[in-house]
């Protein structure tokens, strides 16, 4: 069977997950080796499924029944077709680099701690797994919650930190909000449609009503804004940062929050059908794209700029998807699992040398940590779009797309964001690996061990060469588009962009020719509104505090008034009636004789029928 | 086949003398009421034709249970003590349940066709004939054991320690 | 007189009868009422028997009479019993099932 080796890969992880959740967790060590093991052979049979696919085209199923009722019959499988299983590929090869990364970056956490942190980490795999790998809707849906779940646990790893866990309940608020449409999307979809099955829904598609269409699309879009942090819901991506590094490199860059962007190229032929969809997708993607980058611009702490790039580049995708080009969306998410990773594992070496997040901490690492420096140059590049780099490919992708589309905002969102890309990758670059120590901590910063570097070196050979190949990866996913006529334009028109974003943030800081706080004064209500990140968080907690607590103490005066009231008056009239009878009981015989003769005469009376 | 006038009259003394047994507050009246009561029953069945059956309430029940019934009232004061009338409720609960079954089997014998009162079949056997020779053996024979155990019963339940 | 006539003054009886036993305060006059209820169904039992023609109508309240018999004796034990346990042989007072 053509699907086994992605199925033996969708287990390993689930396997290794529950040995070490159920028997091993408390020594750490082995855990890891365990752990690690799974996902490297996860790793290979996801490419063993890549290239058995490649030499025989087509989809592969394999399903388990599930559920059998009179109403409807409900079936488990996996759905193996080139989409799946490149993003199979994907998922096992950021998870094995992230796992044994975290060999060293974790080394400092207790053996039962790091037991559980491998044993969330195979639950994640298996999830985002079991996401990419899902047959049938409701399939999809417990996989994202399931992947919200691992997003939780794994981002209050630290729970005792106070911070790590208000972020962690924040993530799974925000997503939960997400979820609620694509629930509700889900069931209007199954209402008005009848199919549950991926497939059906893609092929049924053309036979249903623009209504039913758009309504549903958007319903689950809205879990897409949740997980894949789009605006309004992008406010948990950053305090995600709390998490350990290598988590926000695996989860929060290449594959949780691709998810999103992988639901709706997964159902794009349903999303196509819809133009207001595509173009609330298109739309909310570029305006996420821009809006991110902006707030990019003013952070310190060099996850956050990350996190915030993240947001920027997923808001890329999901303006691919929406311009109605689904490759170009694809290759991206594809391209930047590689190069965010790198960047957050690069982050993650540079935080463990200074013992701080803060990019004025650091300074002048390149030279003394060259792999980190040098891989966080590639991925920088690559993110920037700057050729022969893979970002600058798919970057290209989208921007084109955008360009040819018929809604033209996008476009210039996207472009606008180019520059913004560039300069604030540049401000990190050179304020924490160039120039001069900024503080004592980094004159003593060291290269990481291997168990760090090695991944490092791995992901940027992909950051380098994935890009090349574009057209095995259209060709193997199947043409959605015809060939553009390639005009340089464009590319050239990126390209000036990024470079003058590069030489603003080398004018602000590293020849000091601009000063970063002169300007910051000069525009600071600009300033302040960006750094506050336009208040948003401020308007979430009160959303929050207002509506969702009130609420929720509205359903906790009704549990404890009305629903136990009626238990209560039922237990208390029930006394009360006890109480009264008691009086029957005199406990005098002839009283009781007196009941006897009544019963006597009422039984004689139905007997003789005198009613 | 006696004269309907002597059965009215016996029917109304029976009728006194209960209401006597049943309302009277001394103990001893009310017993030698229903002894009266008794007596009176057993002319009914002599007047049936059972002759046996209306010496025998005589004997035993007159003779037997009402001066049971005496000797206890009156050896055994202490043990009886001054009756007094109940409550109101309970007399008129009381009076109201039995008036209802009073009614109710009045309603049962006015409604109910009865058939014609036969003669005795003229081979009619001896009492002693009926009870040793058919199958009324049994309960006499379980009604001795009856007996023996009320003794005992008896005996065990009040004795002194 | 008719066969009407003999259980009409039954049925007066065993409503007295009821009465009584339902009444009647002190536990012996309850004893003396129960009297009453058997002699008018042993008077019913000779009624139906005579109406019948056969002679076990005078048989069956034999039986009866043997059985009234038991019960008294019985009936008396349990009395002198209660007196001794509860001192009082009231039927009011006698009431520790209350409740």
């Amino acid at each position: 069977m053509i699907g086994i080796y992605a199925l033996i890969s969708f287990l390993l992880p689930f396997l290794s997950f529950i040995i070490i959740g159920f028997f091993i967790r408390r020594y750490g060590k082995i855990s890891a080796y365990l752990s690690i093991t799974c996902v490297l052979l996860s790793l290979f049979f996801s490419i063993l499924s890549l290239i058995h696919l490649n030499k025989n085209p087509g989809e592969y199923f394999i399903e388990w029944l599930w559920l059998s009722q009179k109403l409807f019959t409900f079936k488990f499988g996996i759905w193996v077709d080139p989409l799946s299983s490149a993003m199979l590929f994907v998922v096992a090869l950021v998870a094995s680099m992230v796992q044994i990364y975290s060999l060293g970056y974790m080394k400092d956490e207790t053996p039962p701690s790091l037991g559980r942190y491998y044993a969330y980490h195979s639950l994640f795999t298996f999830s985002m797994m079991g996401l990419v790998l899902s047959k049938n809707i409701l399939e999809l849906f417990v996989f994202w919650e399931l992947v919200g779940l691992c997003s939780y646990l794994l981002i209050g790893f630290w729970f005792y930190k106070p911070s790590a866990a208000k972020a962690a309940v924040k993530a799974f608020w925000t997503t939960r909000l997400g979820d609620v449409g694509f629930m509700l999307g889900l069931l209007y979809l199954y209402k008005h449609t009848g199919c549950f099955e991926l497939k059906d829904l893609l092929s049924k598609a053309p036979e249903f009503s623009q209504g039913i269409i758009t309504t549903g699309t958007l319903l689950l879009f809205c879990g897409a804004v949740g997980k894949s942090a789009q605006f309004p819901l992008h406010i948990w991506l950053p305090d995600a940062m709390e998490g350990p590094t290598p988590v926000s490199a695996l989860i929060h860059a290449a594959t949780m929050v691709a998810a999103g962007v992988y639901m709706v190229a997964r159902l794009f032929p349903l999303f196509s059908l819809s133009k207001i969809t595509l173009f609330i997708i298109a739309f909310i993607g570029a305006f996420t794209a821009v809006l991110a980058s902006t707030m990019a611009i003013v952070q310190e702490d060099i996850k956050r700029v990350l996190a915030y790039s993240t947001i920027s580049q997923l808001g890329y995708m999901m303006a691919g998807l929406g311009v109605g080009n689904v490759n170009a969306g694809f290759f991206h998410l594809f391209t930047h699992a590689y190069f965010k990773a790198l960047l957050f594992l690069c982050a993650g070496c540079a935080i463990h040398a200074v013992h701080s997040n803060s990019i004025w901490d650091m300074g002048g690492l390149l030279k003394r940590m060259p792999v980190t420096g040098f891989s966080f140059l590639i991925g920088l590049l690559a993110l920037s779009g700057i050729p022969p780099f893979s970002g600058f490919f798919s970057k290209e992708e989208i921007i084109h797309a955008a360009y040819l589309s018929e809604f033209k905002l996008p476009f210039y969102l996207l472009i606008i964001g180019v520059f913004l890309t560039a300069f604030y990758m540049a401000r990190v670059f050179f304020v924490a690996f160039l120039g001069k120590e900024r503080k004592e901590e980094a004159k003593h910063a060291h290269e990481a061990p291997y168990s760090m570097t090695i991944p490092l070196i791995i992901l940027s050979i992909f950051s380098i060469f994935s890009g090349f190949y574009k057209n095995e990866l259209y060709k193997f996913l199947g043409e959605h588009e015809t060939h553009h006529s390639f005009s340089p334009i464009l590319p050239l028109l990126s390209f000036l962009l990024a470079i003058s974003g590069f030489f603003l943030a080398y004018l602000y800081y590293y020849s000091n020719r601009l000063s970063p706080e002169k300007t910051a004064r000069k525009i600071y209500p600009v300033y302040n509104l960006v750094y506050q990140k336009y208040y948003m968080d401020h308007i979430a907690e009160w959303i929050y505090s207002k509506v969702a607590l009130n609420l929720s103490f509205l359903a906790a005066w009704w549990d404890r008034h009305v629903v136990d009231g009626t238990v209560n008056w039922v237990t208390y009239t029930t006394g009360r009636l006890g109480k009264n009878l008691r009086v029957i009981q005199t406990g005098i015989v002839q009283d009781y004789l007196v009941y006897i003769a009544i019963a006597f005469i009422i039984i004689g009376f139905i007997v003789f029928q005198i009613f | 086949m006696i004269n309907k006038g002597l059965y009215i009259i016996f029917s109304i003394l029976i009728f006194i003398f209960s209401i006597l047994t049943v309302f009277h507050k001394d103990l001893m009246k009310s017993a030698l009421s229903l002894a009266c009561v008794l007596f009176l029953t057993a002319f009914f069945y002599i007047s049936f034709g059972f002759e046996f059956l209306g010496w025998t309430q005589i004997l035993l029940y007159v003779g037997g249970i009402v001066v049971l019934i005496l000797f206890v009232v009156m050896l055994a004061k202490e043990y009886v003590g001054k009756p007094i009338e109940s409550g109101m409720r309970r007399i008129f609960l009381g009076g109201i349940v039995s008036a209802i079954i009073f009614i109710f089997l009045l309603w049962v014998i006015v409604v109910t066709e009865f058939p014609e009162i036969e003669t005795f079949q003229e081979t009619q056997k001896s009492i002693s004939d009926l009870i040793f020779k058919t199958d009324y053996l049994l309960p006499f024979e379980i009604l001795s054991l009856l007996l023996l155990a009320a003794l005992f019963g008896g005996i065990v339940i009040a004795r002194r320690e | 007189m008719g066969i009407k006539g003999i259980l009409i003054i039954s049925a007066i009886m065993f409503s007295l009868g009821v009465f009584g036993v339902l009444t009647r305060k002190s536990a012996l006059g309850i004893l003396i009422a129960i009297e009453l209820m058997f002699n008018s169904a042993n008077l019913n039992f000779a009624a139906f028997g005579r109406m019948l023609g056969k002679i076990e109508g005078s048989i069956f309240p034999l039986f009866g009479i043997a059985i009234t018999v038991c019960e008294v004796a019985v009936g008396f034990a349990i009395i002198f019993y209660l007196y001794r346990i509860r001192k009082t042989t009231k039927a009011d007072e006698v009431d520790i099932l209350k409740g």
